[in-house]
């Protein structure tokens, strides 16, 4: 039954790239069809992820699929698996995956079925390395879902879409080699690379250091970390809307999964004792981005520069190597997943209105609705108390000041920056004068409000009582410190 | 040797039958017809075990004769004579066949300078270009200066073996004149495949060629002379002691073609780097010893080659074949199915996973990491780099920018080739399973 429920939920959104490509009739029949067989699959499949996840949380036990193909040249064996720690994720990407296609009958101006498959099939590689049990399956699929989103963002990406996809694809070529580099190192000396061996097997002192090295590098690419991070920076300026939020909350998270999957075993106490290190370094680029945060005027860079510096709070709380912290960090996942999408939303709305350049247009007084959306979407974004998202940071930045304090002082400053940044940025939107009349009509769809209130009830549900998602979180991290 | 004699008095008699108006017509099928004999022959299918040998043979000739087709409706296109391009393409097949079957040096050196030849005369049989006469002569000069080194080494050889069958080799003392002897040969290979620190007349080669000469240089003569000379190598070289040199040289290879690819425009010379970056993976295995991988790069690399160059002869734009890289945008909008077949051999050359390539590279990088090799798997890593990205690049440009008028000949042969191609780039590692349970290395 577990196989049956675990291939279903990997080869579903297959299936609908599959469907998709049967779609006929005119242009304007494609379009909305696509887009129907898109949400109808991305909702199934996150009804999926969901019953195995409560299935799996229920039952207290892993779902464990045999080998679906052993390549015996390779001595590499194609299996699939899943335990509350994938099963989060697989209801973030999901999750994503929904809001994705949501967004992309707005954004996405030409070809949308071909962007649809090429959603589906980023959903299914996002699957397919999240549940893999064998670093090679993890590998290939990393390098495919790049491969994608380079597609992506090359073809429907905004200004200066072709630089963007080169630089992205650049580094992530450069993370991915890393990674290789990393894996075959441990296949050198374990033999295989599935994960179940990695997890009782521990490599020799040099190589593990040359290992770990190689996934700070790779980590550094792809969360990314300034100052590597030009690759991922100019992808939330320049690409489509749905990419970004995948990109956001699920390309960028996965090295995250990674090291608490499997990474800490492979690598072992090394991390302990290069944490200090890392931390350090981590927190002055995360100090230095957001001072270019600050330096900003633009609302889409800002956007950028504020997944940096988060992306780096989230790597920080993993560093730091406590309990609380890495909860933290994957709470801050989680609530992230959940903000993102209703900022991208708000935003796009805005900017079919006004374009890309921001004058000061009073938008609280003449779109309600909108500019609440933004401002509250924004704030919780940046973690502002009591809003999810700032219980995450809370937990990051205990955990740092316990271990190191002086490094703690500039994650609170770099907090304080983007702040001040965001305030810079969104009052004169907001708040300022008006400088040209625009005829009142409020610039969301029915659809898209129902699907803002609905995330909205979820921040709230989750401000209140973010012991749901803890309980989880909790059964994921506490056998890491047995 | 049945199977030569089949081939010359195939053309003996072809050539008799051209010659008479009357039974002009019968001349091509007399060609084929002579062709597909000589290569039932070659293969014999009627020996009761059906080993690797009979595996390779098969698979050699099959892609000869899908090449033959190739060229076929390309020439026709082009409007050349047919007849006597398939005739020294017959004479080339001879040379194939000696050099394959060859088990003393002369024997050897008679089928590579057959095959070289004849080549040559391919290449130039059609001048496209104002240069083609210098650049012949280039060409020319350095076939004979490589076949003047082989020769002297052999001579040398001669000399101190007194023989110049590959079994009177083995056990043998080394001394200087030997391994003086020994490097000769191992320059004039080099010049011969046009390997590294000739590389450039690989890829001006290249750049003189038909498109569909291309093919038959990739895809035929540049694997053949690998699977054969590195037969030679084990045979000659004491490869614990040589590897050290195999990995320089590859290393060298690899450098010099990642960094040429970030600056060509030209398709064909493209594929001519191409080549030698394979050239430089051919010369990291030998290092590693491991000639089954050997075998396997070279088969993978005359499929991966013949759909490459078969894409570049199927697509025409106002009556001119594919030249430079800008020629190709815009063909993913204007025709989808054909951007993805581009799309998928392009990936599948260039280490890209899930495709072909990215699985030989990962049985390479197997290899060296067991061997402990490291730096050459950081280095193999990092110079696949540069291709992955000047390749998606392409790749890139084909669905932006405004597309040309082109002329898709796709007729039922190209599409058959066109589906073999994808499928094993797709299937690639099943197949990679069964080759490794049929190929046993028997014959070495």
């Amino acid at each position: 039954m577990q196989f049956l429920e675990l291939l279903m939920l990997i080869t579903l959104p297959l299936v609908g790239a599959f469907f998709l490509l049967l779609v006929n009739g005119n242009e304007n029949r494609i379009k909305d069809n696509s887009y129907y067989v898109g949400i109808l699959i991305s909702i199934s499949t996150f009804i999926a992820s969901f019953y195995s996840c409560s299935k799996i949380y229920v039952a207290n036990s892993d779902f464990n699929l045999f080998p679906v193909y052993y390549l015996k040249s390779f001595n590499v064996s194609i299996k699939f698996g899943m335990n509350l720690l994938t099963s989060i994720f697989t209801n973030i990407i999901s999750f994503l995956t929904i809001v994705s296609v949501f967004l992309s009958k707005k954004s996405i101006k030409m070809h949308l079925r071909e962007y649809l498959i090429l959603i589906l099939l980023l959903e299914f590689f996002f699957l397919c390395g999240v549940c893999a049990r064998d670093l090679f399956v993890f590998f290939v699929s990393f390098f495919c879902i790049s491969f994608i989103l380079f597609f992506q963002i090359s073809f429907w990406g905004i200004e200066k879409r072709v630089n963007t996809a080169n630089k992205f694809i650049l580094y992530s070529l450069l993370g991915n080699a890393c990674l290789l580099t990393a894996f075959f190192i441990i296949y050198q000396h374990l033999g295989s690379l599935d994960f179940d061996v990695l997890k009782n097997a521990l490599l020799p002192k040099i190589p593990r250091n040359i290992v770990l090295i190689l996934f700070v590098g790779a980590a550094f690419f792809f969360f990314p970390v300034f100052p590597v991070h030009f690759g991922l920076m100019d992808c939330f300026t320049e690409a489509p809307s749905p990419t970004r939020i995948l990109i956001s909350g699920g390309y960028t998270k996965l090295m995250l999964y990674f090291f608490i999957q499997v990474g800490i075993s492979i690598i072992g106490d090394d991390f302990i004792q290069s944490s200090n290190v890392l931390i350090n370094v981590l927190c002055i680029s995360m100090f230095f981005a957001s001072v270019i945060a600050l330096n900003n005027k633009d609302i889409r860079r800002f956007t950028g520069t504020l997944h940096l510096v988060q992306n780096t709070m989230i790597l920080i709380g993993f560093f730091c190597l406590t309990m609380e912290s890495i909860k933290g960090s994957l709470f801050f996942v989680l609530s992230q997943a959940i903000s993102m999408p209703i900022f991208l939303i708000a935003m796009g709305a805005y900017y079919e209105k006004f374009g890309y350049s921001f004058s000061e247009t009073n938008l609280l007084k003449k779109y309600p609705v909108l500019s609440s959306l933004i401002f509250l979407s924004g704030l919780n974004l940046l973690g502002f108390p009591p809003l999810p998202n700032f219980l995450g940071q809370f937990l990051i930045v205990q955990a740092c000041f316990k271990v190191h304090p002086v490094s703690a002082f500039f994650i609170y400053l770099s907090i304080i920056f983007l702040l001040v940044s965001f305030y810079k940025i969104f009052a004169p939107v907001l708040l300022g004068k008006e400088q040209k009349s625009i005829e009142v009509e409020e610039n969301l769809n029915l659809y898209e409000k129902i699907a803002s209130m609905i995330v909205i009830c979820g921040i709230i549900y989750l401000t209140i009582n973010p012991e749901c998602f803890f309980c989880i979180i909790r059964r994921v991290v506490d056998p890491l410190f047995e | 040797m049945n199977s030569c004699l089949i081939s010359l008095l195939t053309i003996l008699i072809a050539l008799l039958s051209h010659v008479k108006v009357r039974y002009k017509k019968y001349s091509m099928k007399i060609l084929f017809l002579g062709m597909f004999l000589t290569v039932l022959n070659w293969i014999d299918l009627n020996t009761s075990n059906l080993s690797e040998v009979v595996f390779i043979k098969g698979f050699i000739a099959c892609i000869y004769m899908v090449i033959w087709g190739i060229c076929y409706d390309y020439l026709k296109y082009k409007k050349y004579e047919l007849f006597e391009f398939f005739s020294i393409c017959l004479i080339l097949f001879i040379g194939i066949i000696l050099i394959f079957e060859s088990k003393s040096f002369h024997i050897l050196y008679f089928g590579m300078e057959i095959c070289r030849y004849s080549f040559l005369f391919l290449v130039l049989y059609k001048k496209n270009s104002e240069k083609t006469d210098s650049k012949s002569l280039n060409l020319l000069l350095t076939e004979l200066l490589s076949s003047a080194l082989f020769v002297f080494g052999l001579s040398i050889v001669y000399i101190q073996v007194g023989g110049l069958t590959f079994t009177s080799y083995h056990n043998l003392s080394q001394n200087d004149l030997l391994c003086f002897a020994e490097i000769l040969i191992f320059i004039s290979f080099l010049q011969k495949i046009g390997g590294l620190p000739f590389g450039n007349i690989l890829i001006e080669r290249v750049s003189l060629m038909p498109t569909c000469l291309l093919s038959m240089e990739c895809s035929i003569i540049q694997p053949v002379f690998l699977i054969v000379f590195s037969k030679i190598f084990f045979v000659m070289f004491d490869m614990n002691k040589c590897a050290i040199v195999f990995n320089i040289v590859g290393f060298m290879y690899l450098l010099y073609s990642s960094i040429q690819i970030f600056t060509q425009n030209n398709l064909r010379r493209m594929t001519g780097i191409l080549l030698t970056y394979s050239q430089g993976l051919f010369f990291i295995l030998l290092g590693t010893q491991n000639y089954k991988i050997v075998l396997l790069y070279c088969v993978f690399q005359a499929i991966i080659f013949i759909g490459f160059t078969t894409l570049q002869a199927s697509l025409r734009y106002e009556g001119k074949t594919l030249e430079n890289i800008s020629d190709l945008n815009g063909l993913g909008i204007k025709n989808f199915l054909m951007g993805a077949v581009w799309g998928i051999i392009l990936l599948g050359m260039v280490a890209v996973p899930p495709f072909g390539s990215f699985w030989i590279y990962f049985l390479i990088l197997k290899t060296l990491i067991f061997q402990d090799q490291l730096y050459l798997v950081i280095s193999l890593i990092l110079f696949s780099l540069p291709c992955i990205y000047t390749f998606i690049k392409i790749l890139k440009q084909m669905y932006i920018g405004k597309s040309k008028e082109y002329d898709f000949k796709m007729t039922f042969f190209y599409k058959l080739i066109f589906l073999f191609i994808v499928i094993s780039n797709i299937l690639m590692p099943l197949f990679i399973n069964y080759f490794d349970n049929i190929v046993k290395l028997e014959f070495l």
